[in-house]
């Protein structure tokens, strides 16, 4: 196999090389700063022709949702259209700066002015904030919100619950807050049990986070109970809208009643996931926490947009300045050019294909542990070998894995999205088959070997990596 | 034929050979699982911005439209705001990479095999931030330079067992204000050292710094644009065991001074100076550098080198037992999306400028530059330095003959930006100003705000 391993940056390094350009100085030259001075610094000094090369190189390591189907699931890795990207790339939105006077920004503010509206509408929400900047810190703010909703009312909660199956941020948002955390159970249908929760669910607990469809995929039918039961002891319910993807213009948040939602732009929306970020997780909350949301919130006074800084209970400031503007600009975009009926298609479309991918690997025989039920936007599939599956799937087939070892060991969980063709969900599930064949089959395995490898390196020795890190050059 | 929605390829020739291979009639069956009465029966109600530009947009009108919304803000005014985010200029290398399929649409790197790109640029990122702070371990890239401050200070907590974290006055109000948010939940102790001077009052901050103290926060360049005393706060912090936390909100500052050389425990802050454009304020990017021994409290993601089944160098995520996926209510940190591809922008901004040339770009352009405009401006009839004899880095504070609102509305008229209204932070400076003065600005562009506040001085702003 050709060896496709880039030197790094620093490798390529020579005294004397550089990149830069830079104006002539314009005045003579002081000496300033004298006793501040580093006494050393040593960044790569390196052609424009080499930085070129090099990250172009390093480009062509990674597989791209570009290139393949991505069904990670939770991850909704839809198509990231090019021209959002290059409209929120005009200067008069980037190069504008956040103390600007109102009125030269007034542009960026419609924007966030739109986009606010035009969430609360799509969740039922009556007001949200754009500040956080990932689903994770939009879970902050909505704990911080609830927290300081009860500290308001006199009342001391110190319990947030969340389902076993809820994404690893939930927890950590909780216990990141100073909340004791506190699991609750599903059901063997993948629900959430209503009697645990009832047991769980006293005056002590703030708020029930769930996410609804639930990481196994299902829609819990028993959603009004859930409500009731939060409600009735006094509580708030937080929608974490990771997979709202599958239930935009089907049903909203808010009426099925949770009292405060996070949206993830980079999911639902369609910004790019950018290797991880940035995001956005803007953070809608019903009418009576209003009045709590993080300031500036973006208000409309006739013909002019203004930040408004003046919410009686304001929890504060969640990030400096009011959001991940650029990633706003993507999300507005893509709710204009998609409108009600499109973003309703989005929805239904991603819950077809996932159900398709459902029955057909069904009928392949594949184990699906809820497979009784109609999925909605992701389905799970339990595997034993699910490491191998993946392994060789992007090995011999370059195709990206779906999210293993979630919502519990031995999940391979597929959430194929509404961009895909029918032919590229033929494709996964034909090399599905394949795969389980090698690993069931010697001989078929031996055949596979044969094949032309596509990852740039071979499996990974994670063991030795966790053991020895070697953090920096 | 019924129009196809964007983005989406299925068919109804698909819709119907996959209804039937699954077994139902319809796509409401699917459903199902949705109780009737929360079944929305109607489209959603989503107004147009402009009147008679309904939904859904096709791709001319929406370039149309979003073309008019850019036109709508004042970009190409000569700018001097500052003050936590810098109008920096971004090399056109760095702008041709960060729209990149292959950089700007994969997603966290959790399986090394497909993501070696990603892990290998985070772990340059990683390389050249250690450089620049003097100190041996970073994060791969956080929100913004205000969370990555909260973070820090929690990761403080975390190895000193203590809860109390002392501020400076002098740090960015709205970092300061993060924290406030944040720190109201949990058992936290916040204390605010005060000014004198523009700077950090060195002396109340040692005395405030105690046994019970986590970390020390000091920002240098401060809000006001001063150098702080680094070292006394490091030794403040340090005569009581607690961390010293520098905090970096100018990144470009990294170019001339070496935080470690002050006593720096941990560098946290801004990068958004490396490569990532203003935009309103973010997406921006968050950092935090700490020494080895610290390295198990960092949140976020970190990238290690390692091998891969045949030998080969291989990168990989370090350290996930610190996250949220793997240990939930346990990790150091709920953060899970970073900002990974400004980091990217700030390592190919970093490459292209080298060592040589970001020296050049802080001292020619940002600090002589700062230094002949803070002289030019402050020998201005009415104006004066606010804090005379300090140090200062690429911004500066003038004490003005007006209220700096009123000022920068003045300056509008004649399509200059003008600096930030400190009395907008601090009432009781309400006619201070702080300029910036970048490689952006030019020695043009200062003169020319010095000859539109001549005038104005003639003139008054009525």
């Amino acid at each position: 196999m050709e060896n496709r391993s880039v030197k790094l940056i620093f490798e390529e390094s020579k005294g004397g090389r550089a990149a830069y350009t830079l104006p002539k100085p314009a005045m003579e030259q002081k000496d300033l700063l004298g006793k501040y001075r580093r006494k050393e610094l040593n960044l790569p000094q390196v052609s424009e022709r080499q930085i070129a090369g090099h990250y172009q190189n390093l480009a062509e390591l990674n597989f791209s949702p570009y290139s393949e189907m991505d069904p990670l699931g939770s991850c909704t890795m839809k198509y990231n259209p090019p021209l959002m990207e290059s409209l929120a790339a005009q200067e008069g939105l980037l190069d504008i700066h956040p103390y600007q006077d109102e009125s030269t920004v007034q542009g960026t503010l419609e924007v966030m002015y739109y986009l606010d509206l035009y969430l609360r509408e799509i969740t039922g929400m009556a007001g949200f904030t754009l500040q956080p900047s990932a689903g994770a810190h939009g879970e902050s703010t909505g704990i911080m919100i609830g927290g300081a909703y009860f500290r308001r009312k006199g009342e001391r909660r110190s319990k947030i619950l969340a389902p076993d199956s809820a994404h690893g941020t939930n927890p950590a948002s909780v216990t990141n807050l100073g909340f004791d955390y506190e699991q609750v159970n599903s059901n063997e249908k993948g629900w959430v049990d209503l009697a645990d929760l009832e047991a769980r669910m006293t005056e002590d607990v703030a708020i029930f986070m769930l996410t609804n469809p639930n990481t196994y995929g299902l829609f819990d039918p028993h959603i009004e109970d859930i409500a009731h039961i939060i409600h009735a002891k006094g509580g708030l319910l937080y929608y974490d809208g990771a997979n709202l993807n599958a239930i935009m213009g089907k049903c909203r948040p808010g009426d099925l009643g949770f009292d405060i939602v996070h949206v993830n732009l980079h999911k639902t929306f369609a910004t790019p996931h950018a290797m991880g970020g940035p995001g956005a997780g803007p953070t809608g909350v019903v009418e009576k926490l209003t009045d709590y949301l993080p300031v500036p919130v973006v208000e409309r006074d006739g013909d002019r947009y203004r930040l408004n800084y003046d919410l009686a209970n304001s929890i504060g400031r969640v990030k400096a300045f009011y959001g991940n503007i650029s990633v706003l600009e993507k999300a507005y975009a893509y709710i204009l050019m998609l409108g009600p009926e499109g973003l309703r298609k989005v929805s239904e479309t991603a819950v077809l294909h996932a159900n398709y991918m459902q029955e057909v690997l069904k009928k392949r025989g594949f184990e699906f542990p809820y497979g009784d039920q109609h999925c909605m936007h992701e389905c799970v599939m339990k595997y034993e070998n699910v490491d191998s599956l993946g392994q060789l799937l992007s090995e011999y087939f370059k195709k990206l894995q779906a999210t293993i070892h979630f919502p519990q060991p031995n999940f391979y969980m597929i959430e194929p999205t509404e961009t895909e063709t029918k032919e590229s969900l033929d494709g996964y599930i034909e090399a599905m088959a394949e795969v389980d064949r090698a690993i069931k089959d010697p001989l078929a395995m031996e055949e596979l070997e044969k094949g032309e490898i596509y990852t740039p390196i071979r499996k990974v020795n994670t063991k030795k990596g966790m053991a020895k890190p070697c953090l920096t050059w | 034929m019924k129009k196809q929605v964007p983005y989406i390829a299925t068919t109804e020739d698909d819709l119907h050979e996959m209804l039937g291979e699954i077994g139902v009639k319809d796509l409401d069956e699917l459903f199902g699982a949705i109780p009737d009465k929360f079944r929305l029966t109607g489209d959603l109600t989503l107004p147009p911005p402009v009147a008679g530009l309904d939904l859904p947009l096709s791709e001319i009108e929406l370039r149309k439209y979003m073309g008019h919304l850019s036109a709508r803000n004042s970009h190409s005014y000569t700018s001097f705001l500052g003050a936590g985010c810098y109008h920096h200029y971004v090399p056109s290398i760095v702008d041709l990479f960060t729209v990149l399929p292959q950089f700007f649409t994969p997603y966290t790197p959790y399986k090394p095999e497909t993501n070696q790109g990603t892990l290998q640029a985070m772990y340059e990122y990683q390389t050249m931030m250690c450089r620049l702070t003097g100190l041996e371990v970073s994060n791969a890239s956080l929100y913004d330079g205000a969370t990555a401050m909260v973070e820090a200070a929690k990761m403080a907590s975390r190895l000193t067992g203590r809860t109390e974290i002392v501020i400076s006055g002098a740090v960015h109000p709205e970092y300061r204000q993060v924290l406030e948010t944040y720190f109201r939940y949990g058992e936290w102790r916040l204390v605010e050292v005060g000014i004198e001077g523009g700077k950090t009052h060195m002396g109340e901050l040692a005395d405030r710094v105690g046994d019970q103290t986590a970390a020390v926060i000091v920002q240098s360049p401060n809000f006001f644009g001063i150098l702080e005393d680094m070292e006394r706060a490091a030794e403040a912090a340090h005569t009581h065991e607690a961390l010293f936390m520098y905090l970096v909100v100018e990144a470009l500052s990294l170019a001339l001074i070496n935080p470690a050389e002050f006593g720096a425990d941990i560098v946290a802050g801004e990068a958004q100076s490396f490569g990532t454009h203003m935009s309103f304020g973010g997406p921006h990017l968050g950092f935090i550098n700490c020494y080895g021994k610290h390295k198990s409290k960092l949140p976020g993601r970190i990238v290690t080198r390692t091998e891969d089944a045949e030998g080969r160098p291989a990168y990989m995520l370090w350290g996930a037992a610190r996250e949220q996926h793997i240990s939930r209510s346990r990790a150091t940190s709920n953060i899970c999306t970073n900002h990974a591809l400004n980091a990217l922008a700030a390592s190919v901004y970093l490459s292209w400028y080298g060592s040589e040339g970001l020296k050049e770009l802080a001292d020619i352009h940002n600090v002589q530059m700062a230094h002949y405009a803070y002289e030019r401006l402050g020998r201005i009839p009415g104006y004066e330095p606010a804090f005379p004899g300090e140090e200062i880095f690429n911004e500066f504070t003038l004490n003005c003959p007006h209220e700096g609102g009123a000022l920068n509305r003045k300056l509008l008229d004649h399509s200059i930006i003008g600096g930030l209204d400190v009395g907008r932070f601090y009432p009781e400076h309400a006619h201070k100003v702080l300029f910036c003065v970048t490689e952006k600005t030019g020695k043009d562009g200062i003169d020319g705000l010095a000859d539109i506040l001549k005038y104005l001085n003639k003139k008054g702003l009525g």
